[in-house]
């Protein structure tokens, strides 16, 4: 007990030396909760889009659709466990308790002309009862309204420009069946979708499921289907649930496959977090620094006084001890500080994001699905961590300059005078 | 000068201090050298991939053919040209000129099987392409366009997703100039795998005599005309000079750089992120300063107390603590820029295999295999420069605290 | 002929119920070429007396003036540049600079007077050091140096410049008898080859023996003020 209150007085005795290794301290820690903050909200927000409009929690294709998928072919469709069907197949995976929703998707290419120009762009087949209880889409719809049945569809805000449409208008798209042969048909767009993402928004348009198989001539089949779980932590046990489903129904030509795997992109982004730890790491390495040599003048400074305990009887532990307990005393309080007011900043720009213009250009051009402004990510898991982060490595820091102390022989440390 | 030597031998003394806070300069410096090479040499392989196998130094076409191929789906073939005599003397004048092509580009629809895919078609002149271009020396399987028929060469990705062999029958759907849909279909000549990862997915190149009549243009007509200059330097200016001379020709004269906006934008953010680490680097090593500045200043009161006595100007005590502030920022820099050094040297020699990190191909960049770290001399002075002067700004402040203490309560204290 | 003139000095510390009088409407006149001892019990005001003389504190009340200079009323600044010409100091814990040598250290007093003739200042400092008997050890720094050594150092880095006055805050505090007597011996040469007025502090009545006057402080006055 009298050890702590000697390192705590003592810190107090040169209140500017030890603020600005709080300073230190507290400024990487800052640090390292907004870049924490920062690349979570990054992931997180560019993963929902993902899950959202691409991947579901865990996505089923066949293998052959999973292989070609950038083609949008038409014939590895799913037909359902048996070939009984896609629709009896969600109902089927719906029972399942680790499941929340199910949405069977049909993909395909479209084409509809403007002015000597082809406008490319991807239809998808939605079964609008699911989308409009449980998806994102109906979030996004920023004119119109959302996609009932027959002929009506819901087109990204990109596409919509490049067609030169509003919402009202009748517009004739050209496919090719599942049979290979061209054909049109007429549709009603009734609703505009802005997600914000540009490379959902230019090329993307949504049309009823049922539709989609009658025009395509498809009978009871979806290209792809996102199963959802209740939260992205519990992907793994979905997985695991979808897999034996499909081995014990017999359907192994069908591929589950986590969101998490499904992109390279995503894949990277997942795994970010590891690399950045030595970042971190590197950091508040840097900030403890500072800290180390701090403590090492005042041990140089207390030679005589570490002499003097020495003699009266210290054990070279409890001088070490003394030190040690400086050090985490500025680790806990720089810490301290750094926590509070990186809660306050991440808070702050949880809500109002920021803008950065070469990052806009940057994901416009590129295709990954983020958004152009930032948001950082608060959360009390990433104070805790680095809080605890910063206590820890400053107070393993200051063994160094402790052991420096204690090894001081009493006689010389008591000699130790002026030079 | 006498106040260097002073400040010099002080950094000195306390070696163990100068080491421990100039190690977080090391650090800062170190990772700058290493992150600026990383990302030079990245965007080095992506511009030269550019250049080698899609636009090359100067693109020239119609100044609409620029701006509607950019906003809309399919390419303007409508806004061809033919290039004139005294277009094509005035590129050959350009300084470092070494070869041109003309280029017929035009979308279509790749169709075999069951399936089909978008793609980019590049109608070119086997001989002037192979000067300009270098896929023809990426082949993998059958052979480049030779003059004879269509002579389709398609991208081993393409030909991955359509499980397509050298042989292998293909169709391709265009509208052509009248409005009409053609095709051109034949076997497949050629598959070649470049380390520009979109051309081997999109593009499809055919022989210009064979795909010319078929969309209806006149034999000569070019979409573009593709300049081949010695070096990558002189593009911009060179493209400009060309622009000068074409006056007020509608054609437009543009350099590689400025047909890869998504690569430009790529190296800003890639910048920017360089310079946001710096920064925050750079906050951590003013702290470390601070601290050395103001420990050296507690350690050293009497020092400077009697300093103070003898009569010394505190203009001269507070430039005593800057210079020695700036010490370390030398020693710092100049650590971290060996260290860097040899980080660069090993990255310059064995490179680094981009590929373990993440697929960039998939995200639309240009670059796969290894990537070697240039020696950029500029950023070594640059990074050194900035540690020394971020060290003496940030040691003004503790510096003034020092050189303003009374001398009487620094002297009086045992 | 007088150096020095304080006229009812008064200096307090601090403020309301703590504050403390250091000096009570001290009285003291200087001569040139005086060598004199100021001496009493610990906290009589001894050292704010020296202080407010070495131009290094103002007084609360009162003059201090110095050849027709009112020191006592200069700004820091102006302080700073009439100790650098005309004040030389010599502490108790010598404070050398340590990282420059016995001869750099002395150097340095003049050059931060702005002298740039470096052979006038290699002569005057190579001289000091001959007077003071160190031309041996003028390389070594201070750390390679004995008490009395460095307080020699000291000796000749506050004449070295040929102030008007020098003070000495108990210079031989540090110093055993044998030194102590060579350190002063050194010092009251001084003041008769050069003239230079001294000024010391002191608990020790034989270095004391040595002024030719003694003036006594006691709870902030002046008790007793004999020449001899």
């Amino acid at each position: 007990m009298h050890l702590i209150t000697i390192a705590w007085r003592n810190l107090k005795r040169h209140g500017l030396r030890t603020g600005i290794a709080l300073l230190a301290v507290a400024a990487v820690v800052l640090i390292v909760i907004f870049s924490r903050g920062f690349v979570k909200s990054l992931t997180e927000s560019s993963f929902r889009l993902y899950i959202d409009n691409m991947y579901g929690h865990v996505r089923i294709t066949t293998e052959e659709y999973a292989l070609r998928e950038m083609l949008l072919p038409l014939d590895h469709m799913m037909d359902g466990f048996n070939s009984a069907g896609i629709s009896s197949m969600v109902e089927e995976l719906e029972q399942h308790s680790s499941v929340r929703y199910v949405m069977p998707r049909v993909r395909f290419g479209a084409m509809a002309s403007r002015d000597d120009d082809m406008v490319r762009m991807m239809g998808i087949g939605i079964d609008v009862q699911r989308e409009r209880t449980y998806g994102a889409l109906a979030e996004d719809i920023s004119s119109g309204r959302m996609i009932k049945e027959g002929n009506e569809i819901l087109v990204g805000s990109g596409l919509m420009e490049d067609l030169k449409a509003e919402v009202g208008d009748r517009v004739t798209l050209v496919f090719s069946d599942a049979f290979q042969s061209l054909r049109g048909r007429t549709f009603q767009i009734v609703g505009v979708r802005d997600s914000g993402v540009s490379d959902l928004d230019n090329v993307i348009f949504y049309v009823p499921l049922d539709t989609a198989q009658d025009m395509l001539w498809l009978d009871d089949e979806a290209s792809e289907l996102l199963v959802y779980t209740y939260s992205t932590d519990t992907t793994e046990a979905l997985l695991a649930d979808m897999r034996t489903l499909l081995h014990e129904q017999g359907s192994d030509e069908y591929l589950a496959v986590p969101w998490n795997q499904a992109n390279p992109f995503v894949e990277m982004y997942s795994e970010m977090d590891n690399i950045m730890f030595a970042a971190y790491l590197l950091f508040v390495v840097m900030g403890t620094i500072v800290v180390v040599s701090t403590l090492t003048m005042i041990v140089r400074e207390r030679t005589a006084e570490i002499g003097m305990m020495s003699a009266l009887g210290l054990s070279s532990r409890e001088i070490m001890g003394v030190f040690i307990l400086e050090g985490f005393f500025i680790g806990v309080i720089g810490s301290l500080i750094g926590s509070a007011v990186g809660g306050l900043l991440t808070l702050y720009y949880s809500q109002a994001g920021f803008y950065v213009e070469a990052f806009d250009m940057f994901t416009s051009e590129a295709d990954i699905l983020i958004e152009p402004v930032f948001y950082l990510s608060f959360s009390m898991e990433n104070l805790v961590f680095s809080f605890i982060m910063g206590t820890v490595v400053v107070t393993l820091a200051s063994f160094l300059p402790a052991f420096k102390a204690a090894k001081l022989e009493p006689v010389d440390a008591l000699h130790y005078g002026d030079d | 000068m006498f106040l260097l030597r002073l400040a010099a031998r002080n950094v000195f003394r306390r070696r163990g201090r100068t080491l421990i806070i100039s190690s977080i300069l090391v650090l800062a410096v170190a990772m700058f050298i290493l992150f600026e090479s990383l990302m030079v040499g990245m965007m080095d392989v992506s511009f030269r991939n550019v250049i080698d196998f899609e636009i090359p130094h100067i693109e020239i076409a119609r100044k609409d053919y620029f701006t509607e191929s950019e906003k809309s789906h399919t390419l303007p073939i409508g806004k061809r040209f033919i290039p004139e005599d005294r277009l094509i003397s005035d590129v050959q004048k350009l300084k470092g000129y070494q070869a041109m092509t003309g280029i017929l580009e035009f979308s279509a629809d790749f169709i075999s099987g069951r399936y089909e895919f978008p793609v980019r078609v590049r109608a070119v002149d086997p001989d002037t392409f192979n000067d300009v271009f270098m896929n023809s020396q990426y082949i993998v399987a059958g052979t480049f366009l030779d003059g004879n028929g269509p002579g389709v060469v398609i991208g081993s990705r393409l030909a991955e997703f359509f499980d397509l062999d050298v042989g292998e029958y293909f169709v391709m759907r265009f509208t052509d100039i009248g409005g009409s849909f053609n095709t051109i279909e034949g076997e497949v000549t050629g598959i070649v795998t470049t380390p520009h990862p979109d051309i081997n997915l999109t593009t499809v190149f055919v022989n210009r005599e064979h795909a010319a009549p078929r969309i209806g243009v006149e034999d000569l007509a070019v979409t573009q005309l593709m300049v081949r200059l010695e070096d990558r330097e002189l593009a911009s200016s060179q493209s400009n000079a060309l622009m000068d001379t074409l006056g007020g020709n509608p054609l437009q004269a543009r350099s590689y750089r400025e047909g890869a906006d998504f690569l430009v934008s790529l190296e800003q953010w890639g910048y920017l992120e360089t310079y946001f680490l710096l920064a925050l680097f750079l906050l951590v090593g003013a702290i470390g300063i601070i601290s050395a500045v103001v420990l050296s200043a507690i350690e050293r009161e009497k020092e400077i107390g009697m300093m103070k006595a003898m009569g010394m100007g505190e203009s001269s005590i507070l430039r005593l603590f800057m210079l020695e502030a700036g010490g370390i920022g030398v020693v710092g820099g100049a650590l971290g820029c060996l260290i860097g050094a040899v980080i660069i040297f090993f990255f310059n020699t064995y490179g680094f295999d981009m590929d373990i990190f993440m697929d960039f191909s998939e995200i639309g960049v240009p670059v796969s295999g290894r990537i070697y770290g240039p020696w950029n001399f500029d950023a070594f002075l640059l990074i050194f420069v900035i540690v020394v002067i971020v060290s003496i700004i940030a040691s003004i402040l503790p510096a003034l605290w020092a050189a303003r203490k009374n001398p009487i309560d620094a002297i009086e204290k045992r | 002929m007088s150096l020095l003139t304080l006229e009812h000095v008064d200096k307090t510390y601090g403020q309301g119920d703590l504050q403390v009088h250091a000096l009570n409407g001290v009285d003291l006149t200087i001569s040139k070429g005086e060598f004199t001892t100021v001496f009493g019990p610990s906290g009589s005001g001894k050292t704010t007396l020296l202080n407010l003389i070495g131009a290094l504190d103002r007084p609360t009340s009162g003059s201090v003036v110095f050849l027709d200079k009112p020191i006592g009323s200069m700004n820091r600044h102006e302080q700073a540049a009439h100790r650098r010409f005309h004040v030389g100091f010599i502490f108790q814990s010598y404070n050398l600079i340590p990282v420059l040598t016995a001869y750099e250290n002395v150097e340095f007093a003049l050059k931060i007077t702005g002298i740039r003739d470096s052979k006038k200042i290699h002569s005057q400092v190579t001289d000091m050091l001959d007077h003071v008997g160190l031309s041996e050890l003028m390389h070594r720094r201070p750390n390679q140096l004995s008490g009395g050594q460095k307080q020699r150092v000291a000796v000749a880095r506050a004449l070295v410049k040929h102030p008007k006055l020098v003070l000495a805050d108990e210079p031989t505090a540090n110093l055993d008898s044998k030194t102590s007597k060579e350190v002063i011996e050194v010092m009251l040469r001084m003041n008769r080859e050069l003239h230079t007025t001294f000024i010391f502090s002191t608990h020790d009545p034989m270095v004391m023996e040595y002024a030719r006057r003694m003036v006594e402080i006691r709870d902030g006055n002046i008790s007793q003020d004999t020449e001899r």
